[in-house]
This record gives structure tokens, sequence and C-alpha cells, in this order.
């Protein structure tokens, strides 16, 4: 068998070069006139959310890694921790990533604890790091249990998943417009990543990238940036606060409200959990697909391209 | 990274952050001027709404009324959050209640947990009554 390494937590010891980087963006878009905004309440919510981001992970973290370890014991093989097998983990699991976050945004149960990532409407450096509190209630370290069971390391799996946290760090940014035609190809870049963060209809439900775009390009869920169609940031409803309690726990209570409102189905109750966001057993709210119909119904000459439905032939 | 370095760190940061943005870095509030300001912000998050004749805008520039037609029995809201602006259609249904205060004054108390209440601060009394008026154009088309 082969020996645990101890591996660094990567992200706590990223904690420096995210402040310092913060301070460079805030010091390109003030004197520099490089493209970005920030608003003080905005910020200071961002960051208490990521500082209980950690301290979730260091109080609930045994939860994912407990689960992980009990299924260790049932692996097909032991790939042990080459440098070369962290490669080879490392995209895998990013894979796994964009698995998590497609259905992060298409189930409302895991949408209820990601959200809070996405309900800023900037977008810099510190929007990266308005992280949720209650990841590890999900169930979704169940995706890395195939990885797990194939022979990669929990242990090391966390670790190579801590250069994909950090990496995703530096693409929450305005600053950085379009890199080089391969990186932009082959790579989540904070182009594509201000596709994913916003709200116009045509970018919903788009580029779920962790590191690497090729698996939207793969399955069909890329769009690209479009210059006449700015992106604006945030959520389709957008909260109405800075309250990081509210910003963490507001989805967990509608989504409740909504499983235990008096008159429903057994199955209505079930799908206000596993439907998409905006999905509603009376049809008076509207989903994704629902926004982007509306918006070719109102503008036609967008239909069927990337992003949007066709219209509805007649 | 062991706690006694993690914790005085993320505070250092927070607060270092905080204080650049706040005095170098930071955007105003993006006020309400204008009535086709207000409904310009209503229509990019409800592209299909229909204006009425009448906006009623806060004294502060903080808050916009704005009447609708389509879809019916609903009432728009802007509200400026920072330097950005919250949007929402409201229905009765929607509305906990309305208190009137002060001469000019109306406190709204929404069914929304980010955005429970909203003090609506009018310049006079016939514009809060106007104001006022919009509600109860909402509870009677509703009631219709």
């Amino acid at each position: 068998m082969n020996e645990l390494p101890s591996f660094p937590a990567v992200t706590q010891l990223a904690i420096p070069i995210f402040i310092a980087a913060i301070f460079i963006e805030i010091i390109f878009v003030r004197f520099f006139k490089a493209v970005g905004e920030f608003e003080v309440y905005d910020v200071l919510t961002s960051l208490l959310m990521g500082t209980g981001n950690v301290v979730a992970g260091i109080l609930f973290g045994f939860i994912s890694y407990g689960i992980l370890m009990w299924f260790w014991q049932f692996k097909f093989f032991d790939l042990g921790f080459f440098w070369w097998i962290g490669v080879i983990a490392f995209l895998i699991d990013d894979l796994r990533y964009y698995c998590y976050h497609r259905i992060a945004h298409r189930v409302r149960w895991v949408w209820a604890e990601h959200v809070n990532h996405h309900s800023s409407q900037h977008y810099n450096l510190s929007t990266a790091l308005r992280q949720s509190w209650t990841g590890h209630f999900t169930g979704m370290v169940l995706l890395q249990v195939p990885l797990v069971l194939l022979g990669f390391h929990p242990a090391f799996l966390a670790f190579v998943y801590g250069f994909n946290l950090v990496y995703q760090f530096f693409i929450h940014t305005e600053t950085v417009r379009k890199l080089p035609a391969p990186i932009e190809f082959l790579f989540n870049t904070p182009s594509h990543h201000r596709v994913h963060h916003a709200t116009n209809p045509r970018y919903l439900d788009a580029n779920y990238a962790g590191t690497l775009i090729i698996w939207d390009r793969m399955f069909g869920t890329f769009v690209e940036e479009l210059p006449e169609d700015q992106p604006r940031y945030g959520i389709v409803k957008n909260i109405g606060t800075f309250n990081p309690i509210k910003v963490a726990f507001h989805e967990w209570i509608a989504l409740w409200q909504d499983v235990l409102k008096p008159g429903l189905s057994i199955m209505d109750r079930l799908r206000y959990i596993y439907m998409p966001p905006g999905w509603s057993h009376d049809g008076s709210r509207k989903d994704s697909a629902a926004l982007k119909a509306e918006y070719v119904a109102l503008n036609p000459d967008t239909s069927g391209m990337a992003g949007l439905p066709e219209l509805p032939s007649k | 990274m062991p706690l006694e370095i993690l914790g005085p760190l993320v505070l250092v940061g927070i607060i270092s952050a905080v204080v650049l943005v706040r005095f170098v870095a930071n955007t105003p509030p993006r006020l309400i001027n204008t009535a086709s300001q207000a409904q310009a912000i209503l229509l990019n998050e409800f592209p299909s709404v229909v204006f009425g004749s009448k906006v009623m805008i806060t004294k502060n520039g903080c808050e916009a009324l704005i009447e609708i037609k389509e879809p019916a029995n609903h009432l728009g809201l802007v509200h400026v959050m920072g330097s950005k602006h919250v949007a929402r259609l409201m229905s009765v249904g929607e509305i906990r209640s309305i208190t009137n205060n002060d001469p000019n004054d109306l406190v709204l108390n929404l069914k929304d947990l980010t955005l429970p209440k909203i003090s609506l601060q009018f310049e006079t009394d016939e514009q809060k009554d106007a104001a006022l008026k919009l509600f109860e154009n909402l509870k009677l088309s509703e009631a219709a």
C-alpha cells in the first residue's frame, strides 16, 4: 500500500496571493483605467462569504472526506501518488467539476448552495471568494466516488482540486479581456467565465468549466462572450441585501418555503427540489429556458444563436 | 496553515481590501434621476413588461415605483443597492404591508427575505399620495 504523503492545503496557502491580487486589480482599475468596478459593501460581503467558506471547510470538511475514505476501502486499484497520476487526477476531477457545476445550475437542491457565488452584481477578484457555506451538505461529494474507486486517493483528489480552485480565482475579473486564441480554446478564461456569471438570456446556463473549457465545447454548453451583448452579472432575481447570513441561506429558505407550501402534491414538492431554478408548479415563474425563449421572441434575429433557442416554427 | 496565522491574515486582508476600495476605488450609488432611467433598469430584468404612464421617484433617488400595464396586476419597483439596482415586479401577494409614516414617507414591507423593507421618501405629500394610489390600484385590479 502506498504511504500517504502530507499534502499542503493549497487554497489556504494561496490566501496571501489572493489578497495581493485583489489589491493589484483595485490599483489597475483605479489608476490605470483597467475595466472593472468595485463597491465597498459588495467586496466586504464577498470576503466574509469566503471566510465563512473556509470556516465551513474546517468544521465540516470531515463529512466529505470521511465519505470518500469509506469508499476508498472498495477501490479497484491503488494508483499511488506519482506526479503523473496527479496530472491525470486533475484532468478527470476537472471533468467531475464540470458535471457538479452543471448540476448546480440545473437542480435547485444544489443551486441553493451554489447561488451564493453568483449573487454579486459585480465581477472582480473579490467575487471569486464569495463562496458557499453549505457545500458539504448537498451530497455532491458522491461525484468523486468513481474517482476514488478507480484508485485516486481522496487526499490526492483534494490536493489537485486545490489547484483547480486557485486557477478559477484568477478568471473572476473584467480587467483581462481576451487571451490568445489557443488559451481561449482550451482553458476557462476571464471572458468565458464572465459569460457564466452573466444573466443575459443568451449567457444563462453556459460555460460550466473549472479549468478546461473543452468540456463545455464537447457537451454543447459553450457560449462565446459577445462585445455587443455585455454581461450583466448577478442572478435572475437579484438579492437586495449585503448581509452574508441572508446571502448564504436565502435560497435554502426559499426552497423549503416552496416545498412546504400547502396544497401541493408529493411530486410537485419533490420537483421543487430537483427541477431547475425557476420551475414552479403553477408556471408563475420563469426558468432559464423560458427566459431564453422570451428573449428570442422579442429579438427574432437572435434565433438559433449560441445559447439561444430557435424560434418555434408556425 | 496554522489558525493563529490564518486568522489574523484573513482579518488583515479583509480590512485592508475594504479600506482600499472605500478610499480609492469605490463606485458611488447610481441614483435614479429620470423615469426613463428607472424603466430601462426594470426592462433589463423584465424585457416583456409594458409600462403605464406613472413613475414615482423618491426624493433621494434610491427607489422608483413604476406603473405596469402588462403583466396585469403588477407594480414595478427599482431599488438602488450599492452601485447597482434591484428590480421587482410586485403583485399584491408579494406585499406584506404598507405603512403610512411621516408626512411624506411610506414603508413598504415585502415577503422577500433579501429585500424585506423599503422606506420610500417623497418630496411632497401629494407625491406620497400618488404612490399610495398606485398600490391601491394594484389591490383593486387584483380583486377584480
